[in-house]
């Protein structure tokens, strides 16, 4: 698998997460939705490139209580010296990850504050998508 | 007076060790910023009230229980429905994890402390107490980690300017 198509400035990027960790309120989002998974994520956080996924498509995981995308742009983590890498695989090409967290650095201060950055650099919350259960369960 | 003394004690050392101001309560992961944000800092709850009765022992009464509503959204359902980390880019948070957080949430809700903002899990396992805008831009939270450690963060927009890992009880029930 070539490396993909380099990332431009004006590209948005999908960072998908599930509804079920209460990371988003409607309101507040927690810098967590950025933290990677302690064995899923060894060579970087994944987000998904806008320009070959619908934020339908990019909010398809495994799971029933649905999933919301919060939306990045490029060029905003480019500023503050974010690295964002294409990491593409088979039939998705339009994978990419930000190598600078990882399931290895997840307590660093580097890492933490990477989260935070990347909160606050959020442009929207979308979703939520693809729900086959309501939440909370049992209610 | 013996019902003083019982307050007392419950303000001065049953829980002090959720109030690391001193710096001998600091781990070696302490930041170069000498933060007056802390636990200790969060303050009392406004609504606490105090109450004698006949014989004068002392009773301490919190009329605003956001902690109840907050645990009963989250590590309550977390460890009543153990289905929901099978979501996509969760891991459960372990039986000890989930009982260390309730026992802080406990001790801290007794001791008088304000409720966070929100608790959220990490995606490691982990579980996350997060106080919002103690001071103008300023997040504190209280890192309950897969790995048994507790760690208290202060962050001042989005750098952290103060770490440690708290002492935690032996006997925290």
């Amino acid at each position: 698998m070539d490396q993909g198509e380099p990332i431009e400035q004006d590209e948005l990027l999908y960072r998908r997460f599930p509804l079920a960790a209460s990371w988003y309120d409607g309101i507040n989002l927690s810098a967590e939705a950025f933290g990677p998974h302690r064995e899923n994520d060894t060579s970087g956080l994944s987000v998904w490139r806008a320009n070959y996924k619908s934020i339908e498509d990019a909010a398809r995981g495994t799971g029933k209580y649905g999933f919301f995308i919060a939306v990045l742009r490029a060029g905003d983590l480019f500023t503050r010296q974010i690295k964002i890498v294409p990491k593409p695989y088979e039939n998705e090409p339009g994978h990419a990850e930000l190598p600078e967290i990882t399931s290895y650095n997840r307590k660093e201060k580097s890492t933490l504050e990477l989260k935070e950055k990347l909160k606050d650099l959020v442009l929207r919350v979308e979703g939520p998508y693809h729900v086959i259960e309501s939440w909370p369960p049992g209610r | 007076m013996q019902t003083t003394e019982r307050f007392q004690n419950t303000q001065s050392s049953e829980y002090d060790w959720l109030i690391p101001v001193l710096p001998r309560s600091r781990s070696n992961t302490r930041a170069d910023f000498d933060s007056s944000i802390s636990l200790g800092a969060l303050g009392a709850a406004t609504a606490r009230t105090f109450e004698q009765d006949q014989s004068g022992r002392m009773f301490v009464t919190i009329e605003d229980d956001p902690w109840a509503t907050i645990l009963a959204d989250t590590i309550e359902l977390w460890a009543n429905n153990p289905a929901i980390f099978e979501e996509e880019g969760l891991e459960a948070p372990s039986p000890e994890t989930l009982q260390k957080a309730s026992s802080y949430a406990k001790r801290m809700k007794l001791g008088g402390l304000v409720a966070p903002d929100r608790i959220v899990m990490d995606a490691a396992g982990g579980i996350l107490f997060e106080l919002e805008n103690l001071e103008e831009g300023v997040r504190v939270v209280l890192h309950f980690w897969d790995e048994g450690d507790v760690e208290l963060q202060t962050f001042r927009g989005s750098k952290l300017v103060d770490r440690f890992v708290m002492s935690t009880p032996d006997n925290l029930d």
